[in-house]
């Protein structure tokens, strides 16, 4: 298991008594992360943790860089499993089974995976996954994936980071909560917000207040 | 009489055909598109396809409305690689079935090099089918991305009164027009266009090659909003002919083009039998059923 997986699984029986009956229990499917069993369990952890399902957690030093506040204990048990199963399998494997994961999860546990996107080594590889989840109708699965997340600012192309940026105007998602977003604005993304400035005035409507944001940036 | 050409019906109630055939509309045009949430397998889309083709066609004539439909890979999911040369395959056997009256919503989402790789293929397929195509622009960058879209469409070689391109505002309507393609636009309760905008756009522009419709599906949208833009055409004092020509005669006849219907044809009501089923399905729950 690797470190990061065991620091996960840690910090998880740190706050959950029945973690360690889990953890254990899942064994047989960690090693089969494709298989039914680990998807199931990977849906079912809300479930099983019941009353802490939505308890913040405070992680340890070792992971305090990668991790964030808003992060509850669902979706730290998660990232173990993700972390403990991925960690038995092949490199090459690894992106197409976590775009599986999202495309066949709910609500919930696209949340979980794109939160804890960062945490996966070189996650780089876990671009498509992060390109697909911006594709979503979801407010929750679109905030999960930019808001208070470096992943986006981090990996995206300028393209898809400039669409994420207006989708989340389009969204009524403030992009100020896009980790990362001051270091990515281009003349481009200018472009593209004055362009919908215009739009909307044309329109006779109000301009949102990121457009202007986007646009005086750097001015 | 009225025709609302871009309406996602599978995503409505039975209430809503009713309501649209008390407020006059008589024949509609059900664009493929995707359901709120991609698709993860090839298999989905034929039966979505299957669905707008059998029973939503069945559904509408219920209540007395034409139900016409095209086929088309939308711009979204036209992103996700491993279904996108699947459902190609598919739609090279769809386009050729009844009822099917252009290819689309077709276009740019992202505007990404996958979009338009798609888009390109399904200009070629409209192109081996003699049909028509619907075109999608796109919401974020929409005046660049519609400026693209009509220099891809100009590329292709397709004749522009083959084309429709929808969801048009203030600022791309001039460019599409100028074009030689048709211009739809989206009747919104809070995005897009709205009722009053259009009439305003109606008293600059006129009514050729214009069209209208409700985009309705499973989001916040009003299967009403042609009837309704009507309405307010005819209160601002817009001419019956010219409310004529865009809420009817122009989409009857740009779909026409396919050469799938006899314009003339729309011109009588389509017989209601309730008693009908379809493959064993009714859509009463119990009531008497209505024959006209």
């Amino acid at each position: 298991m690797s470190e990061r997986a065991q620091l996960l699984r840690q910090l998880v029986s740190d706050s959950w008594p029945g973690a360690e009956r889990f953890f254990e229990r899942a064994t047989p499917d960690l090693s089969a992360p494709q298989s039914v069993g680990f998807r199931a369990l990977y849906a079912s952890v809300p479930r099983r943790l019941g009353a802490l399902a939505e308890r913040s957690v405070e992680p340890p030093a070792e992971l305090a860089e990668a991790t964030r506040p808003h992060w509850n204990l669902t979706d730290y048990t998660r990232a173990a499993l993700v972390a403990s199963a991925f960690a038995t399998q092949p490199d090459e494997w690894q992106a197409a089974a976590h775009l599986r994961l999202f495309e066949a999860g709910e609500i919930g546990e696209q949340v979980s995976l794109l939160r804890t996107l960062p945490l996966l080594p070189e996650p780089a590889r876990f671009l498509e996954t992060g390109l697909q989840a911006c594709r979503t109708n979801a407010r929750s699965v679109f905030e999960a994936m930019v808001c208070e997340n470096p992943f986006a600012a981090e990996h995206f192309p300028a393209l898809n980071f400039n669409q994420a940026v207006l989708k989340a105007i389009f969204m009524e998602v403030s992009a100020r909560r896009i980790e990362g977003l001051d270091a990515r604005i281009t003349p481009e993304l200018q472009r593209m917000a004055a362009g919908y400035k215009s739009e909307r005035l044309a329109a006779g409507r109000t301009v949102p207040v990121d457009i202007d944001y986007l646009i005086q940036y750097g001015a | 009489m009225l025709f609302d050409p871009h309406i996602h019906m599978t995503s409505r109630t039975t209430d809503d055909y009713q309501a649209m055939a008390a407020a006059g509309i008589r024949a509609i045009v059900e664009p493929a598109f995707w359901l709120g949430q991609p698709r993860t397998h090839v298999g989905s889309f034929e039966d979505y396809f299957l669905a707008l083709l059998g029973w939503e066609r069945f559904r509408a004539s219920q209540f007395g409305i034409r139900h016409l439909c095209t086929m088309g890979l939308n711009p979204k999911e036209a992103n996700n690689s491993r279904i996108a040369d699947g459902v190609m395959e598919l739609l090279r056997l769809y386009v050729e079935k009844d009822g099917v009256v252009a290819v689309g919503e077709i276009g740019y989402d992202d505007v990404t090099p996958q979009e338009e790789k798609y888009f390109k293929a399904q200009i070629e397929l409209a192109k081996d089918a003699a049909l028509p195509i619907l075109i999608h622009t796109p919401h974020r960058d929409k005046k660049r991305g519609t400026e693209r879209t009509l220099a891809v469409v100009k590329e292709s070689g397709i004749a522009p009164e083959l084309v429709l391109i929808d969801h048009n505002n203030e600022e791309t309507l001039a460019g599409v027009l100028d074009s030689g393609c048709w211009a739809g636009h989206s009747i919104y309760p809070a995005t897009k266009m709205d009722e009053q905008r259009m009439v305003t756009l109606v008293q600059r522009y006129g009514a050729e090659r214009m069209l209208i419709n409700s985009a309705a599906d499973w989001g916040v949208s009003d299967p009403l909003k042609v009837p309704k833009t009507a309405q307010a055409m005819k209160d601002a004092g817009i001419s019956a002919e010219a409310i004529d020509t865009i809420c009817w005669k122009n989409p009857v006849n740009f779909f026409a083009q396919s050469g799938r219907f006899d314009a003339k044809s729309f011109d009588e009501a389509l017989a209601i039998d309730q008693r009908e089923l379809f493959e064993g399905n009714s859509v009463l729950r119990g009531q008497a059923p209505r024959t006209e």
